[in-house]
């Protein structure tokens, strides 16, 4: 299956043009720092960073991290597509998935507090504040697992 | 520079590569979240925002910068000879500039006293092109420092 993968056109289009697999890690890049700058930036605000900033306004920014995860769901499953044996097998890359799995739970769960009630936004509760520092952990769980598929061979 | 006792440290031990580069990324989301943020709130985006209210992010897009600027600094003592001739870098450090020179703009264009604390009043036309400005330019470091390795061999012309 994932050698089929790897033989498709798709796949060869990635592995064999000069530029396809650089642009790619770029978008990858740049869907991180779309993604993990603004639920960084979401997270400090839920801990107390820049407090005047109403959350009916961060409702509009934090839409804006899902097209960041678009974007690396895409250029993540045509890096995944172009070398899938190797991935699979990679440790690293599964702690990735999982570390993002959680993030993206944690990330869904705390907006849905932050963002529904209006009441709440000048008492945050204990668990919002929890989540805020697990989702910021994980993400970081995230670029260390990323960085390590690069140098951790698979099994 | 190649000699010198950082580059040797930085060589001689395999684990340390690999985590300057994950700091690099790490510090990458510190400074482009907040900044991203910062920016597009004064483009025009999230009007419900007050102007003022987003400035306590930018402390901490410097310590991104700060956190980067260290370890890039280790990786070019590291292998000065790459990196130096290096296209992609050399037009990612061109990129730094002009984004910096770009804050400084902003900094000294933008009317500090008189910044809004109502939502829905936006900057002035400028500004909001400074803002639009840094957005390009950080994303264009993004791309350009991901293209060093492969723009090896692809030098300059003046090197």
């Amino acid at each position: 299956m994932l050698e089929w993968l790897a033989n498709t056109a798709m796949a060869r289009m990635v592995q064999e043009s000069m530029w396809g697999y650089p642009i790619i890690l770029s978008a990858h890049a740049v869907g991180l720092a779309i993604f993990g700058g603004i639920v960084l930036t979401l997270n400090l605000r839920v801990l107390g960073l820049a407090s005047g900033m109403s959350f009916t306004g961060l409702k509009t920014i934090y839409r804006i991290c899902w097209a960041g995860l678009l974007l690396n769901a895409v250029s993540g499953v045509l890096l995944f597509i172009a070398d899938g044996e190797r991935f699979i097998t990679s440790a690293p890359f599964q702690v990735k998935l999982i570390l993002l799995s959680t993030t993206i739970v944690l990330v869904a769960a705390m907006a849905r507090q932050i963002f529904s009630s209006p009441q709440t936004i000048h008492r945050l509760s204990v668990s919002t504040r929890v989540m805020a520092v697990i989702s910021t952990l994980s993400l970081m769980g995230i670029i260390v697992a990323g960085r390590l598929i690069a140098y951790v061979d698979g099994a | 520079m190649g000699e010198s006792a950082i580059a040797r440290f930085v060589l001689d031990n395999a684990w340390v590569f690999p985590t300057l580069e994950t700091l690099h990324f790490v510090g990458l989301i510190l400074l482009a979240g907040p900044i991203f943020v910062v920016d597009l709130r004064f483009v025009g985006i999230a009007p419900a925002i007050s102007l003022r209210s987003v400035i306590p992010l930018l402390p901490i897009s410097l310590l991104g910068f700060a956190m980067n600027l260290t370890t890039g600094i280790l990786f070019v003592f590291s292998d000065p000879f790459t990196y130096y001739p290096n296209l992609a870098f050399r037009l990612k450090m061109l990129a730094v500039l002009l984004a910096g020179c770009n804050a400084l703009w902003f900094k000294f264009a933008l009317d500090w006293d008189n910044l809004t604390d109502v939502p829905g009043q936006n900057a002035r036309t400028s500004i909001r092109w400074v803002a639009g400005l840094s957005l390009v330019l950080w994303t264009s470091v993004i791309v350009l420092g991901r293209m060093i390795p492969y723009f090896e061999g692809i030098g300059s012309g003046y090197e």
